[in-house]
């Protein structure tokens, strides 16, 4: 069964290494902005649950996907790409191809560092509109919010530069805050960050 | 177009901080953050009920007769 919050999660792929860490936050900041709730297979720990079943299940719950294809670099311990991104969004094109009526209203957004370099190293997703960020939180919180823009006809969103504005502001006071919590910004967990983007966005309204 | 109300997102987990904790927490940083803002334009932060009243008092357009004063005195 699905959640009733389905509509509004957005499955966010990306890498979860520490250099892509700051744009992860970024998105999941941009994406709750917008009035959307970011889902993203770290928010739950549970060495028991088989992690592509975790991943399935949090994909199921949402309609929208945010995949970011960027990283093709080799890895430099094994000189091997990691090819856990494309696998991931090729699971969310079969569910809105091959699912019930739910997945198949599924949408999606496809980021990559530049604009047709994807047809290099995935070509069959050609065709698909794919939009660019440079790496900084300007141009993902651009890209975000140009793709939820329009899944809420009757509802006007901030611009980016005002999204991109307000970030900066949570950043500024996201030292502060965690102290209380005895906490430290860089070692926050997805769930803890996410909560702490919902007071802030909640004390900071549009 | 309207400005949609705020979505109500409470079937998450919160981890290991407390929601209504960190809004406090934020509550008072936004607080600070504006009063920062407003001695940076020059404005008065006194929060007391009296200088709220004096800048509310300010802010009201002079009266007429008030403003006729003003000329003649000037």
């Amino acid at each position: 069964m699905l959640p009733a919050a389905y509509s509004r999660n957005v499955f966010i792929n990306c890498p979860f290494d520490r250099k892509h860490n700051a744009l992860l936050r970024v998105m999941v900041f941009a994406v709750q902005d917008c009035g959307f709730i970011a889902r993203c297979a770290l928010e739950t720990v549970d060495g028991g649950e088989v992690r592509i079943r975790k991943i399935i299940q949090i994909m199921r719950e949402s309609r929208y996907g945010i995949h970011d294809i960027s990283r093709i670099e080799l890895d430099r311990g094994t000189r091997l790409p990691r090819f856990n991104m494309p696998l991931e969004l090729g699971l969310f094109l079969g569910a809105r191809e091959f699912g019930v009526r739910e997945q198949r209203m599924k949408e999606c957004l496809i980021l990559d560092r530049e604009r047709y370099r994807y047809q290099a190293f995935c070509s069959d997703i050609a065709g698909q509109d794919i939009l660019t960020h440079s790496g900084d939180a300007g141009s993902v919180i651009a890209a975000v919010r140009a793709f939820l823009a329009n899944k809420r006809a009757a509802d006007l969103l901030p611009s980016g530069s005002t999204i991109a504005q307000r970030y900066e502001v949570f950043r500024a006071e996201l030292a502060s805050s965690v102290r209380e919590f005895h906490l430290t910004p860089s070692e926050l967990t997805f769930t803890e960050f996410r909560t702490l983007v919902l007071a802030f966005l909640r004390e900071n309204p549009w | 177009m309207k400005r949609r109300k705020r979505i109500v997102q409470d079937d998450f987990p919160d981890g290991s901080i407390d929601r209504d904790e960190a809004r406090r927490v934020f509550r008072e940083l936004r607080v600070k953050r504006l009063a920062r803002e407003r001695r940076a334009r020059g404005l008065s932060t006194d929060a007391s009920p009296e200088a709220r009243a004096v800048r509310k008092q300010r802010a009201r357009p002079a009266s007429g007769d008030a403003v006729g004063e003003r000329i003649r005195a000037a």
